[in-house]
């Protein structure tokens, strides 16, 4: 049974790296009654993978775990006891199951995620980025190398951008986020800085990550991974 | 929310920023409000080796019993941080409230190895607190020290407050209790220190003493200078440790650290009475858990951490009477769940090669001897009661286990040694070897063995029998080092043997350190001003600057690393009794050199002292 945990990361929290974080999980679930399932493996590990690793830096409304369990436990005593094991700056937002399949696992299906980004204090630039962004956004391509961990890949970046909006001194961003493809909002910002001349200065950006979303049979609308499977009963 | 004592871009752009954030699983939260004693517990180390020590979280859990007291987390920031807070000002401060230190009542510092105590002035200077206890006024939390280098508190004296001379449990609730009763009664420092080093037992107050000197340099006179305070300062000794608070709610850190599992504490001391070795007799007498209890413990550990990694803690592991049972039933419960166990220094015989390969199924690491002495003539010097025959034995038993790597410990520069010991290690290695291709057919080899011969150098330390012996310079050292290379090169296995040596240096400064007195005090100071810090890591180590500190003070090294001290010299640390008498280490000391053997704590009661405690090995054996 494939259970899809929602969480909340932020505070001191922001600091812990993906495995960390997944240290972390793995002995607050084994601190919890939960019935988790661990691989057949020699060092037996608990079954249990991410929508998209955050990174050290940004926080989250919206992080998704999947594990297995052996046998069911109500979303409501799963929620209770793995609450009571969280610390500071982590919140279990639902518990639910879903959809077992090989090709279903949210790291697998995730496509799209919503992001809030803001310049941390003292480090708002002082000319106007805002007219620069609405520029740069409304390109017909952007043309971009991206750095991966083989080399390099010329893709055009507007494509990775599905929808923006400036909402005062916060930038709302729709961007392309899946296990192949994926643009940061860094990345983005850091483009649209130097093709203004500007470079993007480190820790200039707070990063909120909103929601992870999955693509519709069509592929035409974006579904938050939330509000796929169902709470147990 | 808490709010960080550091901004986003400094732990952004530090290394590790979980070493600055507290916040791990089962760390302790209160409101400062309603708590009368902060105390601030420091190991003077990088997180990663602070957390993984074992007395800091006893200590934290016992403290966080109290109501009244909040105990909280400090170690040494890294090289990064640390430049960051002296260039922007920012004070040191303890992990869970993000408070600086400054404003605590008590600052405790566990001294584990001698090579920290740069850092313990690193702490104090980042701070904001003077390095010198004199300089300290009333708004200043009380410094105190404990932790094995306690046990010859002089060359850091002047750095501290006070020392707890012993085993935290004991008094320490008394000493809080005599703290924020004259706290509450608008008492000075002066009166609290006073107080409780002469009402207390175990506390030492270095500014309570005084300290004259021979001609020759040695020590004339050591006495308290104000009446009441005790001039012989008794050693703390838990009786039962069942009974004894134990710390189950472990942290657990969200990075990896030296030791990244739960620790199950199963005895404290050891009976064997290597001559070298100061934990053999500090914590004397043996004392044991009951298997009961370890179960229990070791049970609520699991649910409270959720650790899937355990290790039994504890000083020649095997002598542990339920050793075999406590593996059997920790295997049988937990096994199944992918929990795995260490076990730290296991003697190689049959039990704990049966022991071993229960816990470890097909897999066969490291198998580890500590002969310490290449020649059966050394080791009954050092009371090793270990032979060769028992050595070779192990590794033939371990070779049919599956098991081809061994590693092998031993130390150079033991009293009486000579180039024939140094090449016995090399024949101790190279018959090893043999035994593995006797023990091992053809056809079930995979190659050659391996094994790897680790030297590192003697350092006398203090309430040990061999505490008078003397130490070499560091090239005399690596001369030790390369006729052990010469003979392991002359031997027939030679392809199957490595050969690695320690620091020589190093070690020399770490003799300095634990056999000093107060005059090395200002070698310290010296040597943290010309930039001296993580001593014991080789990032930062540098010899250059310890030997210009002892320049610029005018302090001779030798005096105090090199020498051998005559029986009637008066010991920076003979003011602190442990329970073992000056007198039994002199006979030790003076068997050592007749190279006899003495018998174990089980075998037989050497009459060491100990036994006034009452407790544990000394009760049992004497009914």
């Amino acid at each position: 049974m494939r259970v899809r945990v929602k969480f909340a990361k932020y505070g001191p929290m922001k600091f812990i790296g993906h495995l960390e974080l997944m240290r972390y999980l793995q002995s607050a679930v084994r601190r919890t009654e939960i019935p988790v399932k661990y691989d057949e493996g020699m060092h037996q590990r608990m079954v249990m993978s991410f929508a998209m690793p955050l990174g050290v830096g940004p926080i989250s409304s919206a992080e998704y775990m999947d594990i297995e369990l052996e046998a069911p436990i109500s979303t409501e005593k799963a929620m209770q006891q793995l609450g009571e094991h969280m610390c500071e700056g982590l919140d279990i937002l639902d518990f639910r199951e879903v959809d077992g399949g090989k090709r279903m696992k949210a790291m697998t299906i995730v496509a799209a995620a919503d992001y809030e980004v803001w310049f941390r204090e003292g480090f708002t630039p002082d000319w106007d980025w805002k007219a620069g962004l609405k520029e740069f956004c409304s390109r017909e391509s952007i043309p971009w190398v991206k750095e991966t961990k083989k080399g390099t890949r010329e893709v055009d970046m507007r494509s990775w951008i599905y929808d923006w909006e400036i909402r005062e001194d916060k930038v709302y961003l729709r961007l392309c986020c899946s296990v192949g493809d994926n643009l940061k909002p860094e990345q983005l910002f850091g483009e649209m800085f130097r093709s203004y001349g500007h470079e993007l200065p480190p820790f200039a950006l707070q990063v909120h990550r909103l929601d992870l979303l999955t693509a519709d049979e069509a592929g035409e609308n974006y579904i938050s991974l939330g509000d796929l499977g169902s709470r147990i009963p | 929310m808490r709010k960080l004592a550091l901004s986003d871009e400094v732990l952004l752009s530090v290394q590790k920023p979980a070493r600055y954030l507290g916040n791990e699983a089962n760390a302790v939260y209160k409101d400062r409000g309603k708590v009368d004693i902060r105390f601030a517990m420091c190991f003077p180390d990088v997180y990663e080796v602070g957390m993984s020590h074992l007395g800091i979280q006893i200590l934290y859990d016992m403290f966080n019993r109290r109501e009244d007291t909040w105990c909280e987390r400090v170690y040494s920031p890294w090289l990064d941080l640390d430049k960051i807070l002296r260039d922007r000002k920012i004070p040191l401060f303890a992990l869970e409230s993000q408070d600086p230190i400054r404003d605590f009542d008590f600052l405790g510092i566990t001294l584990q190895f001698e090579l920290c105590y740069t850092n313990v002035l690193q702490i104090l200077d980042l701070s904001g607190i003077p390095l010198r206890a004199s300089e300290r006024d009333e708004s200043f939390p009380i410094v105190i020290g404990g932790g094995p280098c306690s046990y010859n508190p002089e060359p850091i004296a002047e750095f501290f407050d006070m020392f707890y001379i012993g085993e935290g449990e004991v008094v320490y609730d008394q000493l809080l209790d005599l703290y924020k009763a004259m706290k509450a009664a608008g008492k000075s420092r002066r009166e609290f220190l006073v107080a409780a080093a002469s009402q207390v037992p175990g506390i030492y107050v270095p500014s309570l003493y005084e300290v004259t000197y021979k001609e020759d340099g040695t020590i004339a006179s050591f006495a308290p200078t104000v009446p009441g305070v005790p001039a012989r300062v008794v050693k703390q000794t838990v009786r039962d440790l069942d009974t004894a608070p134990y710390p189950l709610h472990q942290l657990v850190p969200f990075i990896q650290i030296t030791q990244d599992r739960a620790v199950v504490e199963i005895q404290r001391g050891c009976i064997r009475g290597c001559r070298f070795c100061q934990a053999g007799m500090i914590y004397r007498p043996n004392r044991e858990r009951s298997f009961e209890r370890l179960c229990r413990y070791t049970d609520a550990l699991i649910e409270n951490t959720g650790f899937d990694n355990f290790t039994l803690s504890s000083l020649s592991s095997s002598d542990y009477t339920c050793i075999k049972e406590l593996v059997e039933y920790f295997v049988d419960t937990y096994g199944p769940r992918g929990t795995s166990l260490q076990l730290p220094s296991l003697r190689v015989d049959s039990l704990s090669l049966d022991v071993m390969t229960k816990l470890h199924d097909a897999r066969r690491g490291n198998l580890t001897f500590a002969p310490e002495a290449g020649s059966q003539r050394l080791r009954d010097v050092i009371n090793k009661g270990l032979t060769e025959e028992e050595i070779l034995d192990g590794a033939r038993e371990a070779f049919r286990g599956g098991w081809k790597k061994v590693k092998l410990y031993f130390m150079l520069g033991l009293p009486t040694e000579t180039p024939e010991d140094r090449f016995a290690i090399a024949d101790l290695a190279n018959k090893i070897a043999v035994a593995y291709f006797q023990e091992v057919p053809k056809e079930k080899r995979n190659g050659r063995c391996d094994i790897t011969v680790s030297t590192s150098f003697f350092v006398p330390k203090a309430f040990t029998p061999l505490q008078w012996a003397p130490m070499y310079t560091p090239s005399e050292y690596l001369s030790f080092a390369s006729t052990v290379y010469d003979g392991i090169q002359s031997v027939l296995n030679r392809r199957s043997i490595w050969y690695k040596y320690h620091e020589a240096d190093g070690t020399v400064l770490e003799g300095f350190l634990a056999r000093g007195d107060r005059r090395c005090a200002e070698v310290i100071l010296e040597a943290y001003r010309l930039g001296a810090m993580y001593d014991a890591w080789i990032e930062t180590w540098d010899y250059s600057r310890w030997l210009k500190a002892c320049e610029n003070t005018g302090v001779d090294m030798s005096f105090f690393a090199l020498r051998e001290r005559s029986l009637d010299e008066i010991l920076p640390w003979d003011f602190i009794d442990i329970g073992v008498t000056k007198s039994f280490l002199m006979r030790e000391w003076k068997r050592a050199q007749e190279a006899v053997v003495t018998p174990n704590c089980r075998e037989q009661c050497s009459g060491c002292g100990a036994a006034r405690f009452g407790c544990g090995i000394c009760k049992r054996e004497s009914k």
